[in-house]
């Protein structure tokens, strides 16, 4: 027996999501201090937007939320959101041998555990213009269709806290407003983004809105040469 | 609740389609395999007693060769396209996602060689009840290339050049595996009984399978950081 996912189920009851605490994030990379001192609180229906040059942290920050990155010291209350995190970064992780059917089926399956069927699918892609091509391997994509077939793991796996790195990169205006629709539905259910970009995307009201710029957290100069608390001098 | 088993079938099963698609190890590992076990015949001489002699060694040995330069592939593929970002944020446990790609491993690129062992086997003089050997032994000792292998393919996953220090940090490991697969082999063809030989060629299996899983997600872990 095939467990069809419901999306309409999704639709209904909303997310609820705890919310997602930073407390005093020190993050090592490559031994050297990338991110000191950050306090960050994402709750049920906020969008966070993460700014600031390249470099100083941004994607850091995302993969130690997802828990991909150690951190070295703070808090992150990561065990309250267990398997309700998504995470896309530069990577889009798809196979070109694969069609964009099977693609977004393997992400779903290996997600969650469930299947989609075909109507659900279609629907799915048409998120992103994309249900005209979800028989065609992904080899044949130009660089902005493979970005947009990353980004409908988004609408596929029903996940409350979203951790989206530069989702606008190679997007087009068209796809863009799709994308910012997108990500208004999602907090309109109760959701959560933590979405670092450089574009000035849509307008999504001041209440939930917030922007963290991460150069306030980056190490100052005389912390730039700290070492990891755990190694000893030789 | 979410269902592991479900996640565990469908990486496995992604895994052997891609190893046969397109670029992947299937096709690879097998024709290396098929190509230099021939290789042989030329460079010793076509003497059927040398070849009967040394024809379960060359099988063995080349095997585990042919095993070994498809070992990156395992999750250095996912680790480029970002794949494995994803498959360690899936509810199923690191040391089950490795157990599923190490099953895949096994079960589309290392199978194929076993299945065409006895062909080779006779192409080199090895008589029946040797080659017949030759393919069990081949079977029980063939899971610990994939799993020891993985620890390996796990730890240099993030190096760009990984292939040399993958084989360096691999092949004394596969020694004992090695070892009692050939043993078992020259024991049928000396009239002894290879079921020792098996038996311990089965316990390094096992032994791997107990270990590998674990080792492997740990060093992943360390790996992608």
């Amino acid at each position: 027996m095939k467990q069809h996912l419901q999306a309409s189920n999704v639709q209904k009851l909303g997310y609820d999501m705890p919310p997602l605490t930073v407390k005093g994030l020190r993050v090592f990379r490559g031994g050297r201090l990338v991110i000191t001192g950050l306090n960050l609180s994402v709750s049920s229906g906020d969008i966070v937007f993460l700014r600031g040059a390249n470099g100083c942290g941004k994607s850091t920050l995302l993969r130690t939320v997802a828990g991909l990155c150690p951190y070295n010291e703070g808090a992150i209350n990561q065990a309250d959101h267990e398997g309700q995190m998504l995470y896309q970064g530069h990577q889009n992780a798809l196979k070109p041998n694969l069609t964009l059917a099977e693609n977004l089926l393997h992400s779903v399956r290996v997600m969650t555990g469930n299947t989609l069927c075909n109507d659900t699918l279609s629907q799915l892609a048409a998120g992103f213009g994309l249900d005209a091509f979800l028989e065609t391997p992904l080899s044949y994509f130009s660089s902005g269709q493979l970005h947009r077939a990353a980004l409908l793991r988004f609408l596929a796996i029903p996940r409350a806290l979203w951790l989206m790195d530069e989702p606008t990169v190679g997007l087009d205006f068209e796809n863009c407003a799709r994308l910012v629709k997108h990500m208004k539905a999602h907090l309109a259910l109760g959701g959560a983004i933590l979405v670092a970009t450089h574009d000035n995307i849509g307008e999504f009201g001041n209440d939930n809105s917030r922007v963290v710029n991460m150069s306030d957290y980056a190490p100052t100069d005389s912390e730039t040469h700290d070492t990891l608390p755990c190694v000893e001098d030789w | 609740m979410v269902n592991l088993h479900r996640i565990f079938s469908e990486i496995i099963r992604r895994d052997i389609r891609l190893a046969w698609a397109q670029g992947g190890t299937g096709t690879m590992a097998l024709s290396f395999f098929l190509m230099a076990v021939t290789l042989f015949p030329f460079g010793v001489g076509p003497e059927p007693q040398i070849l009967a002699r040394i024809g379960a060694g060359i099988i063995w040995v080349v095997a585990l060769l042919a095993a070994l330069i498809s070992l990156d592939r395992i999750f250095q593929a996912d680790y480029e396209d970002g794949s494995l970002d994803h498959l360690m944020l899936s509810p199923l446990p690191l040391w089950a996602v490795v157990l599923a790609k190490v099953i895949a491993h096994w079960a589309a690129t290392i199978v194929p060689l076993v299945l065409a062992s006895p062909f080779l086997g006779f192409l080199l003089n090895l008589n029946t009840e040797a080659t017949g050997i030759l393919t069990l032994s081949l079977l029980i000792g063939s899971p610990a290339f994939s799993l020891i292998g993985a620890i390996g393919a796990g730890l240099t996953v993030a190096l760009r050049r990984g292939g040399v220090l993958l084989s360096l940090l691999v092949l004394p490991l596969y020694i004992p595996t090695l070892i009692f697969g050939v043993g078992a082999v020259d024991a049928m063809s000396g009239f002894q009984n290879p079921a020792p030989h098996l038996a311990l060629l089965a316990a390094t299996s096992l032994f791997a399978l107990l270990i590998a899983p674990f080792a492997t997600a740990a060093a992943l872990k360390i790996a992608l950081e």
